[in-house]
């Protein structure tokens, strides 16, 4: 009788050691599999950084007419309301796109990140200069062609924002200048014309002159001023 | 001001809740805690509208009976000494403590008593923006869509004289306060944006202090309804009566475009007439 216990127990602790072992085992590759898996998923900031060569200027007119300005194809403006939206950009960053996820996921799981960093772009060329001539003329002091960057507030929505006023065109350039530009291989700024036009037509060209030297230059459309009646 | 009367929360039950000393030679001689609710009435005037925004047209203030109600708790205590304490403290509807009548009197004579103490309430004011908007035109008066509103608390030190009648089971308690408060200073902001213009501005206010002379009657009338032992509980009514001259001047700092190079004024207001009426009532416990 007491044999057969001894048997009996032996068995089970046999039984529980081969149990034991197989779960040591199995836990100690999935343990292999994930840590492997957060080895892979992990994202170096640095692979998220790229360079960007300002190459392209954009000159959209703005309805700021209202509350708040919001882009128009509409080439007719208020007199006192005469205001635009500029973007430099890299044309080939956003031609070709960036592959903004690393690949290299191991399959059997939805890749999960601990963070997903914005991608960086830092300029080969810095902006070094901002200038607005006028095409038309704004008034009789103030004839075709002549420098009217001081006549203009703006606005730099993702970079500064002091409050609900705009900040003048001389504190511009230090405000759009950046070591790097996060997200977008871009930089938009708003201008605003502190000056009601008297005559009834608008059109300025605005010039970026970049530190290689380059200038970038796009003219405004012509815009059609209305007033207030 | 909350913190103070967060204090008087606590000290009010504390007091409420003190060991009964033998009646010879004990410093308190006799407690009163009551509860009650209460409404109060405003009434201001208004005046036309100037060149410059004057808060005190937008004091809260209705054709309704009653702008304000509020719960209240109150303590009175009988010093050894023929000193006396009045604690009232009441709150709106967000049961914030922020009302106080504390009063100090001494009582020289049976029928007649001088009094001292602190006086404080809050009050709202509503929707002061509506001055830019009506009169600034050409411009959006006020781009902050929101309900403005802030609250005020006008908070003063007075004296006065107490005359307390008692006749069996009534008791009556007059008191004539007379001070000198102010309105708690704020700063307010309000950003305009010119119609079919670029032209934006943000004007900011500073307000400074307005001291001002105020009359403050008040009749508190208790009627002993039930005796339990030594304790008594009755019903209570009290009335009163605020009345004070006041204009806010503020420091109004514009800026225009930028915020570059502000033009600053002083602004002096004329001064308002304002009143206000209470009437609570409740329940008393005296031992």
């Amino acid at each position: 009788m007491r044999i057969d216990i001894r048997h009996q127990a032996g068995g089970f602790a046999g039984a529980l050691r081969i149990y034991s072992g197989r779960t040591m085992k199995v836990t100690l590759l999935l343990s292999v599999i994930f840590i492997l898996k957060t080895i892979t998923s992990c994202i170096d900031p640095a692979e998220w950084d790229f360079e960007l060569s300002f190459n392209k200027i954009t000159i959209t007119n703005l309805d700021n007419s209202g509350f708040y300005p919001t882009e128009t194809n509409s080439d007719i403006m208020y007199a006192p309301a005469v205001a635009f939206t500029v973007t430099l950009s890299d044309e080939t960053i956003l031609a070709s796109g960036v592959n903004r996820r690393s690949n290299n996921s191991f399959t059997g799981f939805t890749p999960a990140y601990a963070m997903s960093p914005e991608p960086r772009y830092y300029p080969l060329n810095r902006i070094t200069g901002i200038s607005i001539v006028t095409l038309e003329a704004m008034s009789p002091e103030i004839p075709a062609g002549t420098d009217v960057t001081g006549l203009f507030a703006a606005c730099v929505p993702r970079f500064n924002a002091p409050g609900f006023l705009y900040i003048d065109s001389s504190e511009l350039l230090s405000a759009i200048d950046r070591d790097f530009y996060p997200d977008e291989p871009s930089v938009t700024f708003q201008l605003f014309c502190r000056e009601e036009i008297a005559g009834d037509k608008a059109q300025f060209e605005i010039n970026i002159t970049l530190s290689d030297e380059s200038t970038l230059s796009a003219t405004t459309n012509l815009i059609t001023l209305v007033r207030n009646e | 001001m909350r913190r103070y009367a967060k204090i008087m929360m606590f000290l009010l039950p504390a007091v409420a809740v003190s060991s009964l000393l033998p009646a010879q030679g004990r410093f308190i001689e006799k407690k009163e805690a009551s509860l009650w609710f209460g409404v109060r009435d405003i009434t201001r005037d208004s005046l036309a509208n100037g060149a410059n925004l004057d808060f005190l047209n937008y004091l809260h203030s209705s054709d309704e009976m009653a702008e304000y109600q509020y719960l209240g708790l109150s303590a009175h205590l009988w010093f050894r000494g023929n000193w006396e304490a009045d604690f009232k403290v009441a709150m709106y509807d967000d049961f914030a403590p922020t009302s106080l009548n504390i009063k100090a009197i001494w009582m020289p004579y049976k029928y007649l008593g001088l009094t001292a103490g602190f006086y404080s309430y809050p009050q709202l004011m509503n929707e002061f923006n509506m001055f830019h908007r009506l009169s600034d035109e050409g411009w959006y008066g006020d781009t902050d869509s929101n309900f403005r509103q802030r609250r005020v608390h006008e908070t003063g030190i007075m004296a006065g004289v107490a005359v307390p009648v008692s006749y069996r089971f009534i008791h009556l308690n007059l008191c004539l306060n007379g001070g000198i408060s102010t309105l708690s200073k704020f700063r307010e902001k309000v950003t305009q944006k010119m119609i079919n213009g670029n032209m934006r501005r943000e004007i900011r206010y500073s307000t400074k202090n307005s001291p001002a002379l105020f009359f403050f009657p008040e009749a508190e009338l208790g009627l002993d309804c039930f005796r339990i032992g030594s304790s008594t509980l009755g019903v209570r009514g009290h009335a009163s009566w605020f009345t004070v001259k006041r204009s806010v001047d503020y420091k109004m700092t514009i800026w225009e475009w930028t915020y570059d190079n502000p033009m600053q004024e002083d602004v002096a207001n004329p001064a308002h007439s304002f009143s206000k009426f209470e009437f609570d009532a409740g329940l008393y416990l005296t031992w």
